[in-house]
C-alpha cells in the first residue's frame, strides 16, 4: 500500500467557541481524492489547513510528509484553487501568471512560455489573454484559477469546487485535464458539492460532516463498512420472479421486490462479499436475458446520504 | 480520447529560485501596481527636479565661499551686509573649511530633506489603496499565501515595494543632491567636509520612509475598501497634524499622534540645526545684522528626547498587530 501523502492526527480547528474541526484523523492515499460534505461541515477548514493557511489548533497534520504551516518548500508542491473568486481584476491572465510562477520561484526566462502553456492547458482561448481578469465571465475565471494552481507543477492539488461556473462541456474538459494529471503523478484532493461530478473522477472520497471525519478511503470500503446497510440491485429482466426464486434458494436474499409486468427485480443482497463472485454465475444459471443491472445504494450520493444521515 | 493537453506543456524540472526572488516578485508586482497609477509617476518626476534644483542651490552656496566666482562678484556689487557676509563666509572657509562647509551643509539637508516630506506623504496616500488592500478585496490573498512564502514573505515583499519607491523619491534624490552640489563645488574637499550631512540626511530618510513604509502597510490592510484606506490615512495625517498643532502644548502627549509631528521631532534630533545655526553665528557675527533671518532660523522646535521614538515605536507596534490579524485568508 502506498504512503499517504495527508496524514492528519486528532487535527482540531476552533474559531473562537466554534468547533471547525473536531479531533478529526485521516490519511489521503496517492491519486485523486474526493473531499465531500454539506455546507458547514469543515470542508474549507480542512482545505485552509492543508494549504497552510491556516494553522491547526491541536493535532498534527502533515502533508507530502511536512507539516504545511509556514513551510515554504512543501507549499512549492502544492497548488491551490480556492472556491471564492480570487483574481485582481485590473490585471490581465498572463501578466498575474507570471508574477505568481515568480513567487512559485520558477526561473524569470521561463516563467513566460510556463504561464502560457498553462492557460493553453486550461483552454482559455488565446484571445482572451490580453483582456483584464476583471472583464472575465465566471467560467473563464475559473479557469484562469485553475491554471495558476497547476503552473508551476505541484505535487498535490487541491482544488475547492473547481467547476464552479463551468458549462458542461468545460466540466468535461476540466475533469479530463484533472485525470490526465493524476495519471502523471500528480496527487488531487477535490472538493465539490456536485457529487455526480466527482463520481466518475474519484475512486476515494472522504465525507465530513459537523467538523467530524464521517467515512474515508475507497468507496467500495466505505460501501462494505456498511454493515447494517444493505446492498441492492435492480435488474430489468425476463422474468423477474424466476430469478428471485433462483437467488433466494442460493441463500443470497434478505428481501425482495418484483415486478413482473415491469420485468424489474430489486433485491437486498445478504453477504455480499460471497454474492458477487457467485452473480455471473448465478445470471448464466437463471438462463434469462437480462438487460439492465442498477446498484440501488452504491452511488456516491446515495452513500454521501447515508453517511451524513441526510 | 482526444488529448487535451497541448505539446508544449511539459513538466518543468528545474530548480526553484530562493526565497528572496520570491519576496521581490512580490515587491516587483506591488511596485508594478502602484506605478501604473500615472500621479505617482508625476510626483516621482516632480521629486528628481527638486532634487536638481536643490543641487542648484548647493552650486551657488558653493559659489558663495570662494573669492573669483561670479556668485561672489554679483555679490560684491550689492549693499554692505551681504557683501560683509559673503566676505566672512570666504574668510571662514579659509580658516576652518571642515566646520564651515559642515555646518552650511547640515543645515541646507536639514531643510532639503523635509521638502521631500510632503511629497512623499502624498505618494503614500496615492500607494495605500493598491499596497495590501486591493489583494484583500479581489481575495487574491488567498492566492499569494497559497504560494511557496512564508508568513512573513509576503509582508516583507510589499515592504520593499512601498521602501523602494519611497527611497526612490526621496533617499536617492537627496543623495543625488548632495553629491552633485559637492561635485560642482570649487573645491573636491567638499565631499569630505560634507559627509556629516550626507550621514544624518540618510539616516533621517531611511527612518523616516521606514516608519512610513510600515504605517502605510498597517493602514492598508485596515479595509478591503480601497477608498476607505485612503481616507482613514488622511485623517490620520491631517487630524494628527492639527491635533499636534492646537493641542499639543496643552497635551504634549496628543501631539505623538501625529507622524508628521514625529518626523518633525526626529529631524531636530539628528540634524541638531540650532548647533548648525550656533556656529554660523559663532563664526559670522554679521549674521546678527540680519535680525529676522536669523531669528526665523533660530526658531526651530524643542527636542524632546525619547518620546518621539517611543511613539514611534507605539505605531508601529500598532501596524504589526494589524498587519498579523488582518493579512490572512478570511
Amino acid at each position: 500500500m502506498s504512503a499517504p501523502i495527508i496524514e492528519a492526527r486528532q487535527v482540531s480547528r476552533w474559531y473562537g467557541l466554534v468547533m471547525g474541526l473536531n479531533h478529526i484523523s485521516f490519511d489521503i492515499l496517492p491519486g485523486i481524492t474526493g473531499l465531500v460534505g454539506p455546507n458547514g461541515a469543515g470542508k474549507s477548514t480542512l482545505i485552509q489547513i492543508i494549504t497552510g493557511q491556516l494553522k491547526p489548533s491541536s493535532g498534527t497534520l502533515t502533508v507530502l510528509g511536512h507539516t504545511p504551516w509556514n513551510h515554504p518548500p512543501t507549499l512549492a508542491r502544492l497548488g491551490y484553487c480556492p472556491e471564492k473568486e480570487a483574481l485582481p481584476e485590473h490585471l490581465r491572465p498572463l501578466e498575474w501568471l507570471t508574477g505568481l510562477g515568480l513567487l512559485s520561484g520558477l526561473p524569470r526566462q521561463q516563467v513566460g512560455p510556463i504561464a502560457s502553456a498553462s492557460l493553453a492547458k486550461v483552454r482559455l482561448r488565446e484571445a482572451d489573454w490580453g483582456k483584464r481578469l476583471g472583464q472575465f465571465s465566471k467560467g473563464m475565471r475559473q479557469r484562469v484559477k485553475l491554471a495558476q494552481a497547476i503552473m508551476h507543477q505541484p505535487d498535490l492539488l487541491v482544488l475547492d469546487e473547481p467547476m464552479n461556473g463551468l458549462d458542461p462541456m468545460g466540466r468535461q474538459e476540466i475533469a479530463t485535464i484533472l485525470k490526465e494529471l493524476a495519471a502523471q503523478g500528480v496527487h488531487i484532493l477535490i472538493s465539490s458539492h456536485i457529487l455526480a461530478e466527482l463520481e466518475p473522477l474519484c475512486r476515494n472520497i472522504m465525507i465530513l460532516n459537523w467538523g467530524r471525519v464521517m467515512a474515508t478511503g475507497a468507496r467500495h470500503h466505505i460501501r462494505s463498512g456498511l454493515t447494517d446497510w444493505p446492498e441492492q440491485l435492480t435488474v430489468l429482466c425476463e422474468d423477474p420472479e424466476a430469478l428471485a426464486a433462483l437467488l433466494f434458494e442460493g441463500g443470497h436474499l434478505l428481501g425482495f421486490d418484483a415486478h413482473q409486468e415491469e420485468g424489474r427485480l430489486t433485491f437486498r443482497i445478504k453477504d455480499p462479499q460471497g454474492f458477487f463472485p457467485q452473480w455471473a454465475s448465478l445470471v448464466r444459471e437463471s438462463d434469462q436475458a437480462i438487460h439492465e443491472i442498477r446498484s440501488g445504494n452504491r452511488s456516491l450520493q446515495t452513500l454521501f446520504n447515508k453517511v451524513t444521515h441526510s | 480520447m482526444m488529448n487535451l493537453l497541448p505539446d508544449l506543456y511539459e513538466h518543468w524540472k528545474g530548480q526553484a529560485r530562493g526565497i528572496w526572488h520570491r519576496r521581490l516578485a512580490v515587491a516587483a508586482q506591488a511596485f508594478r501596481s502602484v506605478w501604473s497609477n500615472k500621479w505617482v509617476r508625476h510626483l516621482s518626476l516632480a521629486a528628481w527636479v527638486l532634487c536638481l534644483g536643490q543641487s542648484a542651490i548647493l552650486f551657488g552656496v558653493g559659489q558663495l565661499l570662494v573669492k573669483d566666482s561670479v556668485i561672489y562678484t554679483v555679490v560684491n556689487q550689492m549693499d554692505a551686509q551681504p557683501r560683509a557676509l559673503v566676505g566672512g563666509l570666504v574668510s571662514w572657509i579659509l580658516e576652518r573649511p571642515d566646520l564651515s562647509v559642515s555646518s552650511t551643509y547640515g543645515l541646507c539637508f536639514y531643510y532639503f530633506t523635509r521638502w521631500f516630506q510632503p511629497l512623499s506623504l502624498v505618494l503614500v496616500t496615492l500607494m495605500i489603496p493598491s499596497l495590501i488592500s486591493q489583494d484583500l478585496s479581489s481575495r487574491a490573498i488567498i492566492i499569494y499565501r497559497s504560494k511557496a512564502l512564508g508568513h512573513g514573505d509576503y509582508l516583507f515583499g510589499k515592504f520593499m515595494a512601498v521602501f523602494g519607491l519611497l527611497g526612490f523619491v526621496w533617499l536617492l534624490p537627496i543623495m543625488q543632491a548632495w553629491l552633485l552640489g559637492c561635485l560642482l563645488s570649487p573645491e573636491w574637499s567638499f565631499l569630505w567636509h560634507a559627509r556629516l550631512a550626507l550621514f544624518q540626511s540618510v539616516g533621517f530618510v531611511v527612518a523616516s520612509i521606514t516608519f512610513l513604509s510600515l504605517l502605510a502597510m498597517g493602514v492598508s490592510a485596515l479595509s478591503q475598501r480601497e477608498k476607505a484606506t485612503t481616507v482613514i490615512w488622511l485623517v490620520l495625517w491631517i487630524l494628527g497634524h492639527f491635533l499636534a498643532k492646537s493641542q499639543g502644548e496643552d497635551h504634549p502627549w496628543l501631539a505623538y499622534l501625529s507622524f508628521t509631528h514625529i518626523l518633525d521631532q526626529w529631524a531636530i534630533q539628528l540634524f541638531n540645526p540650532s548647533a548648525h545655526v550656533s556656529q554660523l553665528m559663532e563664526n559670522l557675527p554679521i549674521l546678527g545684522s540680519f535680525t529676522s533671518l536669523t531669528e526665523r532660523w533660530m526658531r526651530f522646535p524643542t527636542a524632546e528626547g525619547s518620546a518621539p521614538w517611543v511613539g514611534a515605536a507605539i505605531m508601529v507596534g500598532i501596524s504589526l498587530i494589524i498587519l498579523k490579524r488582518k493579512v490572512k485568508p478570511e
